[in-house]
This record gives C-alpha cells, structure tokens and sequence, in this order.
C-alpha cells in the first residue's frame, strides 16, 4: 500500500521512465554489437589473419595498435592477445541473445561488457588527453611555484582543527569547506600546471577524430549502462544479486589493477623465461634452455698424470671422458665441454684426487650460494636480539614505549639512504673500525694482552663484504622483529604464567615452558618473513659498492637479475626472468613450509 | 630464607639499573648511524674522513695572514705550542721514518711516525744513511708494498727504520710574530678548529637537482597513498561484507600474490612499460603502484572487526552500499586507514629497484629522492659530507611521520603481521 502511495505522484514521471526503459534494452543489444565489432576486428587485426586489408582491418586500424612488433613481445604475445580478445566477442554475442530474450544473466554480461567498455573509454581518453604523461609538466610547475604543494598540508590541518569542534558546530563546518577548498586549488593548480587544460591543448584535442569518438563511447556506455543498471526489477533481481554485483563493482579497481599489473606480467614472465629475449628484438622460443645453461654443472676428476702432458685430457669421468678439454696448464681455471665454457665452482679433494665442479653460469650459484649464506647469517642476527629485546620492552617499567620507537627506527628509512650512511660508517678510517681499534686497546691495556687492532676493510676484503651487507640488513630490521615478538608477547595469556607462579614455577622455567612454546607462531612468521626480504635482498649491495662490478661475493640473488636482465645484454630479459624463477621457486618452499608448519587459520 | 628490605631494594634498583642499561645500549646502537648522518651532514668534507673520527661537526680556525685567509696549525715550536699558519714558500723534502712492524701497507700515512727529518739534508750530512733494503708488507687486499730501509741518527746513535712516506714539506709560521718559523707538514699537522654547522650542505645538495628530486618523490607520494588508500578502501569492504559467489576464491588468489616476489614482475613490467610508452616517465612510478594486495588485507581484517548490527541497521534504513562505506565504515576505520596511509607512504617513499628499473640513473629530471642519492653517492668519493645530506632529505621525512603517528603505524604491524 505504502508503495504505490509513495509511487502515486510521480506518475508522469514513471511514464517516461518506462519508455526510457523500452529504449534500453534495444540500445544495450546494440552498443554489444559495436563492442563485438570493433573486438573482432582488433582480435583479427592482432591475429594477422587478413593480410591488413578489409573493414575489420580498416576499423582495428583505427584504434593505432601496431601490430608490425606489437611492442616487440612476439608472435606468442600477440595471438594470445588476439585470442584474448575474442572473449568479449563471445560474451556480446551471448549476452545479446540472453538480454533480447530478457535474461537475467544477459543483463550481467551486458553490463560487464558496458562497464569494460567504459573503463577502456575513459583510459583512452585520459591517454589521448594526455593526462598520463602530463606528471613531468606538474613537477616543473611545481618547481617554479613550491608553495602550491602547501596546500595539502594546510587542508589537513584545517581538517585536523575541524575534527576538534563539535560535530553540530556552525565553524566546523565552515572549517571544513574551507580545507576541501584548499584541496581542489591545489589540484586546481596542479591541472594548470599540466597544461591539460590550455587552448592549444584543447584545440588540439577537438581536432582529433579518436577524442571524439572516446568521449561518444563513454557517453553512450555510460549512459545506457547506468540505465541497464538501474532496470534490476524488471528483471526480478533479488537482493542477493544486488549486493553482489555491487560487491564485483568495488573490486573492479583491484581486478583491473590484479591483471593488469600482476596476472598478465606474470604470465608474461613465466613466457619469456622460455625465451631468449633481448632490448629491441622479439623473443624467440628456445623450451628449456635458459633453465638448462642456468643450472647446468659438470663433474669431473682431475688426473694429475694425464695433466703433466701438454694438451692431454685431465678430465675423466665416465662417459664425459671426450668432453672435457683441458685449456689451462696448471691453475684449472676454465675448461671446455664442445663449445660452451664451463667454469670452475669448485673443487674437493678426495683422497689422492680432486673432483672439480664446473658450472655453464658459474655467477649464478655463486649468487644463489650468496644469497642462502646471507640469509643463513641474518636470520640469528635479526631475531635472536629481537626476543631479548621484546622481552625487556614487554617489562611494565617506564619508557618503553620510547624504546620500542627507537629500535623501529631503522625500519622505516629508505635502505638506499642506510646503506649510504653505513657505506662510509664502514671505511676503512671509519668510526666502526675506530670503535674496533678503541675496544681493543681498552682490552689490552686491562688484560695485558696484545691483540692487534683488527682493522677490518669492511668493503673490500672478500671475505668480509657478505657479512657486511648481513650487519645492515640486521640492523635495519631487528626493530620490525622486536615489534612482531612484543605483539606475540602480549598476545600470551596472563593466567598462564599466574598457574605458572602457583606452581611454583621460576622465571626461567616459565620462559623456557610458556613463553618460548606459545611465541612459536610469531617466530615461524618472524624466520619466514625474514628468510624471504633476506632472499630479495638487493638495494644493500646496490648502495654499499659503488664501483661496478661489486665483489662477486656481495653478488646476491636479486642483483644478479639485475645484472642480466639490464646490463648484460647478451643474455636479456629471457635468461633474467628464468633466474627470478628459480628464485621464487626457493621463496616459494619457504612459504610453503611456514604454511604446514603454521596450519591455514591464520587469516580469519 | 626472608631477604631485608634494604637488599630487596637495593637487587630492585641493580636490576632495574642493568634492565635500562641493555636497553639504552641496544638503543644507541640503533641511532647511532642516524647520529652519524644528521652530524656528518653538517660537516665540511674534510672533516667527515678525519681520523680519529668524531661526531660534532668541526671548522677550522682561520686567521688572515699576508692578505689571505689561511688556516691555523697547533704546532710545537722549542717546546713550546704555538698557533702558525702554512706560508707559500717552499720547504725541504720530508721523511716519515716508522718501525717496519709497524708499517701500515693500505695507507702508509696512517703508519704511527717515529721520526720525521728533513730527508735531503739528512743524507747530506749523513744522519739518514740508505741501507739500500727493502722490507715488504703485505696489506689485508693482498697486494704488497715495499718500503726502503734507512739508518737515523738519533740523539747519537743509529736505528734502523723503515721510510713509510715523503712528501713535500711546509713551512709554519706564526702570524703573530712572523720570525717564528717551523718545518712541518700539514698531513701531520694539527688544525686549530670549532665547532660550527654548515647548514650550507642541505642548499647545496637540493641545488645538485636534489630539489627536483625531492618534489618528484612527494608528488609520486602523493598519489600513489590517495591510490592505494581508495582502492583499498573499496576492495577492502567488498572482501570483508559483501557475500557472492567466488569471493572467497578470488581472495585466496589474490592474498596468494603476495607470495610473488617482485623480482618476477620487474622484466615483464618493464616491457609492458616500454610497450606502451611509460618508460622513464613519472606515471610508471604511480599508476601501476595504487593497488595494493596489503593494504586491501589490512582494510578487510579491520573491517570484519566492525560490528555487523551497525551495518544492518543502516540497511534496514535503506541505505546504500556506497552510503554505508563512506559514511559509517570509513570513519570507524580511522586508525587502520592511519596505518595504510603510513605504510604506503613508506613503501612509495623508500621504493628504489623499480625506479632504478623504469627510470635509471641517467634520467636526472625524473629522479626520485633514493635515485638522486644514488647518483650523489655515485659522486661522492670527495664529498661524504654531500651524500650524507642527502641520505637526511631522505630518510628524515619518514622518520618524522612515524614519530608523529607511531602508535598506528605499531598496531598496524601488531596486527596484520606484514609490512608495506
């Protein structure tokens, strides 16, 4: 009753939402067949099927996609874009057929086909606008006028007073119009200073047939989707469905940004480690070569007796007898499987023989080798000094609030700026070697001993340069683990420990039976959160040497990524991406094993 | 078996004493390299390699002498410590003469000097006598460094040392009465200092395109926090009160991305970057960065803590979805927005590989505030004091904001267990 009383006045205005609504369905069925087209024809045009010619090419022409190197990725990229592409063709043409007949799920698809189309729309636009890359203009503008950044802070702060009135307070409502308007100049100032908006911009937009037919599409996407949307009664949606289409449209953002920036990156780099890629040429193929010359080794026993003859095989083993060739006389610092160079990694002495170890990517073990040692030193380095300090923190004494801001410090700076400071920290004429020199003479002269000052050359001896990486790398995140450890701390039931004292429990015995085993959560997180920033570790090195190339001891995991995917270019972006690989494939068992250890309730 | 008051007390206040005593020293160790930092930004080059090294930043003292301005040298004249300063003339040749085990094969300046003569007249007149010998030392890279035996006369009698350096000499002298003279060496010689800030270093560096720098970063900042925040916000909600069908997949799947290190993702995204036209421009450092799998974790956890009948009663009043976000999930979620905000801007402060990636070192006008530092620290074999500055315009902005909002910043960790 209640409903049709509300309905009641507003009948002329229903009327024309009905006919409105008469209109949408038609008007949805056909921008489905414009988004069919112009996919197809794109998909067609990927897939190079019609020799660049006819009116699915000319119309896929349109939109400028290069399909000559199609961003140099290759063949493989670009017919899965194409294929890729063939899914909206399928979904219009269901949808079209589902909506004609007044479907439900027709809607949907519709509707997801109306709101893709939007987005895409609204991107093209901002691209052709120029938005995208205006960022740089922005920045010189703001050069030119600092001041204007002022506006933000200062809205903030005008907020921040605002908070402190009464929420019914005449001022703070005023206040807070105020600080809103302060925003929007500054954002007003930051268009201005993008040149988005002057007249030669603008004019030279209005002259642009794509801007034209962007601003149509977001129009008429936007408009018949929006009434679509709207239509949920005469198609007898239920509340349920409601909420969950509304649920699908706040994780658009993510989902967009999902495939865009994760699922298809990683697809790709899964690709690509299967190819042997470089800057400026398409990849090529190659199944499992990278992942061969990566981890290939080769095992060999020295024979000193074959050795002693000049251009005689050393190497013996099995049937690898004719594949080794010896090049060097006496130092065995390479040797030769047919034509590719395996490099010595390293070498045992059984016995009365040595068994050499040769790998094709000698600097990739060494790297891996790096990385593991690495976090073999980080980890008692990061966490033991954690729990101590957790547990003093967690102490009812005064101050440690203060302490625990302190000791999170490191946690927070940017590591390029640590590694800067301890770069020079760790000079040779730097404080830490006079600290070193400080305490030994001061245990010399109470002991009577003579200890020489030990002089450590922190960032050149070889020896030493992992180790000096695994100091910092401590030291930065000690702080975090504290923290982790004191929230585990708190987390401790008190009756425990209060059954504990009953019994008769010490202090040692209660750390020992109750806190130990019930931190054991937080520890596995701890270990595992620890291993796997240890595993990525590469803006320490990075920083700490300067010099390229760094001591190949300091050569972590990451770094060498870095190295063959950006600077050696013989073996590109292929080679790079099966590294990350093996790489992930180790952090990934970490993970898994933080999983079995930990059971899968932790995130409910 | 009763302990007396008095000890009772006294064990109190010696653990107490020691409790504080772990934890003030655990505490320096911490601070300390910002303490280096921040002092060593406002010292002049020199004084940030001296040895021994010190915290409180020194000048020299000068003083004007034959119309110039020259620094003042504290040095022993006939026993007596006179303050001189270095002339134009020129000065013998001089021999630092060392034990040989004493001999310091990296830097043989550093060698603790037993003797220093004037080395030309000493072999003319036969104090210092040529043993033609050599002693070599080998230094801790491995290389080795000889250096020639001489036999010094001392007070009469010959011992044989090792001639660690020679270099030019100098000639002192003292200003205020300029017929005292002395033969030195300033690489010896002791400065007459101050204590004095030069705050000169943060204008300089800004002026080293740091300034650029510095808002590029801010800007990026920015945008990327207003980015994640939204997304989050959204993505967060959805994740946490919305019921339908494959939620909870897409969750996993999503959650399950953070396993992925980013290493993976680097090539890929920065073919996907070149492919489109990004690379080396500011937007590659935004756009691709306002989604964020923690920050839609952390808004989720926190949301599914707010009590549901809240939520309903406002449906019931027919409230939108969106109504209900903005206006009752968005201000109760103050702290763990708080959190977001911090980490966020950290994460987009502090990011340096995939700058280092899409933009380089090259491309200065683009720079972030950790490339510029690179490129200072790059530069900075004879300017320490330079680099160090730019680590403070660095890393002291995060530090202020956390100090500001530490206790968020603390619960977010406590609670979440993860990091930006």
């Amino acid at each position: 009753m209640d409903a049709t009383l509300d309905y009641a006045p507003r009948t002329a205005d229903k009327n024309w939402r009905n006919q409105f609504e008469n209109l949408i369905i038609p008007l949805s069925i056909l921008i489905n067949q414009v988004v069919l087209v112009v996919t197809l024809s794109l998909s067609i045009n990927i897939l190079d099927l019609d020799e660049r010619g006819g009116l699915f090419a000319l119309i896929g022409g349109i939109t400028g996609v290069d399909v000559g190197n199609f961003g140099n990725l290759g063949a493989a990229v670009q017919n899965f874009t194409g294929l890729l592409l063939l899914t909206p063709v399928l979904m219009s043409i269901y949808g079209s057929v589902r909506l004609y007949f007044r479907k439900q799920d027709g809607r949907y698809f519709s509707l997801l086909l109306h709101f893709a189309s939007f987005a895409v729309c609204v991107v093209v636009l901002l691209q052709l606008w120029g938005v995208f890359l205006s960022f740089e203009s922005v920045v010189d503008g703001i050069m030119e006028m600092p001041w204007v950044l002022l506006g933000i802070p200062l809205a903030y702060v005008l907020f921040w007073i605002a908070g402190k009135f009464s929420p019914v307070s005449q001022l703070r409502a005023v206040l807070e119009y105020v600080a809103l308007g302060m925003a929007g100049l500054t954002f007003i100032g930051f268009v201005i200073f993008s040149d988005l908006l002057s007249s030669t911009t603008l004019i030279r937009l209005s002259q642009n047939f794509g801007v034209w037919l962007a601003i149509a599409g977001l129009l008429a996407f936007g408009i018949i989707g929006f009434g679509l949307l709207r239509m949920g009664d005469a198609f007898g949606e239920t509340p349920d469905q409601r909420v969950a289409w509304q649920g699908w449209l706040m994780l658009s953002p993510n989902i967009i940004g999902f495939t865009l920036f994760f699922a298809g990156p990683l697809l790709l780099s899964f690709y690509l480690s299967f190819t042997v890629s470089r800057v400026g040429q398409t990849p090529v193929f190659t199944g499992l070569d990278n992942y061969r010359n990566i981890t290939a080794l080769e095992f060999a026993w020295y024979d000193p007796q074959a050795a002693a003859q000049p251009n005689k095989l050393a190497f013996a083993y099995g049937g690898l007898q004719e594949q080794f060739v010896w090049v060097a006389d006496e130092s065995v610092r390479r040797y030769r499987v047919n034509t590719v160079g395996y490099n010595v990694l390293a070498r045992w002495d059984i016995l009365d023989r040595t068994l050499y170890i040769g790998a094709r990517d000698r600097q990739f073990w060494r790297s891996m080798g790096n990385t593991i040692t690495f976090c073999l030193m980080l980890v008692p380095l990061a966490t033991i000094p954690a729990v101590g300090m957790s547990i003093l923190l967690n102490s009812k004494m005064p101050g440690m609030k203060f302490f625990r801001a302190v000791y999170f410090l490191p946690s927070v700076a940017a590591v390029v700026g640590t590694a800067t400071i301890w770069r020079w920290l760790y000079q040779p004429q730097g404080f830490y070697n006079y600290f070193l020199a400080e305490i030994t003479g001061f245990f010399n002269s109470v002991l009577g001993t003579n200890y020489a000052d030990p002089q450590i050359l922190w960032l050149n001896d070889p020896g030493v340069v992992l180790f000096s990486i695994v100091l910092l790398a401590a030291w930065q995140v000690v702080g975090f683990n504290t923290v982790l450890f004191l929230a585990g701390l708190q987390g401790i039931p008190r009756p425990l420990y209060e059954a504990a004292t009953v019994d008769g429990a010490g202090r040692w015995k209660q750390f020992w039976y109750i806190t130990l085993p019930m931190l054991r959560p937080t520890t596995f997180f701890v270990l595992t959160t620890t291993i796997i920033t240890g595993l990525q570790v590469f803006n320490e090195p990075y920083t700490l040497f300067p010099a390229r190339p760094i001591p190949e001891n300091a050569v972590t995991s990451v770094y060498y990524i870095w190295i063959t995917g950006f600077t050696r270019l013989e073996l590109g972006f292929g080679y790079a991406s099966a590294v990350a690989w093996l790489l992930f494939a180790l952090i990934f068992l970490v993970t898994l094993g933080q999983f079995r250890v930990q059971g899968s309730g932790q995130y409910d | 078996m009763y302990e007396s008051e008095m000890t009772r007390k006294l064990k109190f206040y010696v653990v107490r004493f020691l409790l504080y005593a772990a934890l003030i020293g655990f505490g320096l160790i911490m601070l300390f390299p910002f303490i280096y930092m921040v002092a060593s930004s406002l010292k002049t080059s020199d004084d940030v390699t001296s040895y021994p090294p010190r915290i409180l930043p020194r000048s020299p003292e000068r003083t004007e002498f034959e119309g110039e301005d020259r620094v003042l040298y504290r040095v022993e004249v006939d026993g007596e410590e006179r303050l001189m300063v270095v002339t134009d003339e020129q000065a013998p040749r001089l021999g630092f003469f060392a034990e040989p085990q004493d001999l310091n094969a990296d830097d043989p300046r550093s060698t603790p000097i037993e003797l220093t003569v004037e080395f030309d007249t000493g072999i003319e007149d036969g104090t210092l006598i040529d043993l033609e010998q050599e002693v070599v030392v080998e230094s801790r890279t491995g290389r080795e460094r000889s250096f020639d035996l001489y036999d010094v006369e001392i007070d009469g009698e010959f011992r044989t040392l090792a001639l660690a350096f020679r270099t030019r000499g100098n000639i002192f002298v003292d200003p205020e009465d300029p017929t005292v003279t002395a033969v030195g060496s300033v690489l010896r010689a002791q400065r007459v200092e101050f204590v004095e800030l030069q705050l000169g270093n943060y204008n300089a560096v800004l002026e080293l395109d740091m300034d650029r720098a510095l808002v590029n970063t801010t800007f990026v900042t920015i945008l990327v926090v207003a980015g994640q925040v939204i997304t989050s916000i959204f993505g967060g909600y959805a994740f946490s009160r919305i019921p339908f069908r494959g939620r909870n997949a897409l969750f996993l799947m999503y959650l399950g991305s953070y396993m992925v290190p980013f290493v993976v993702l680097i090539i890929p995204m920065y073919r996907l970057m070149v492919a489109i036209g990004w690379q080396g421009r500011i937007v590659s450092l935004i756009v691709p960065w306002v989604f964020t799998v923690y920050g839609t974790f952390l808004l989720r956890q926190f949301f599914m803590s707010i009590p549901r009948e809240i939520e309903e009663a406002a449906l019931l009043d027919g409230a939108g979805r969106f109504r209900i976000l903005w206006g009752i999930f968005v201000p109760l979620s103050k702290p763990a927005l708080a959190a977001l905000t911090i980490f966020s801007f950290l994460y987009a402060w502090n990011s340096f590989l995939w700058p280092l990636i899409i933009i380089g070192e090259g491309n200065v006008d683009n720079h972030v505030l950790t490339l510029s530092l690179i490129r200072l620290n790059n530069a900075a074999a004879t300017e320490p004091n330079l680099a160090l500055t730019g680590a403070a315009i660095a890393i002291l902005p995060p530090i202020f904001i956390f100090i500001l909002a530490q206790k968020y910043f603390i619960e977010g960790i406590a609670t979440s267990g993860l990091k930006g």
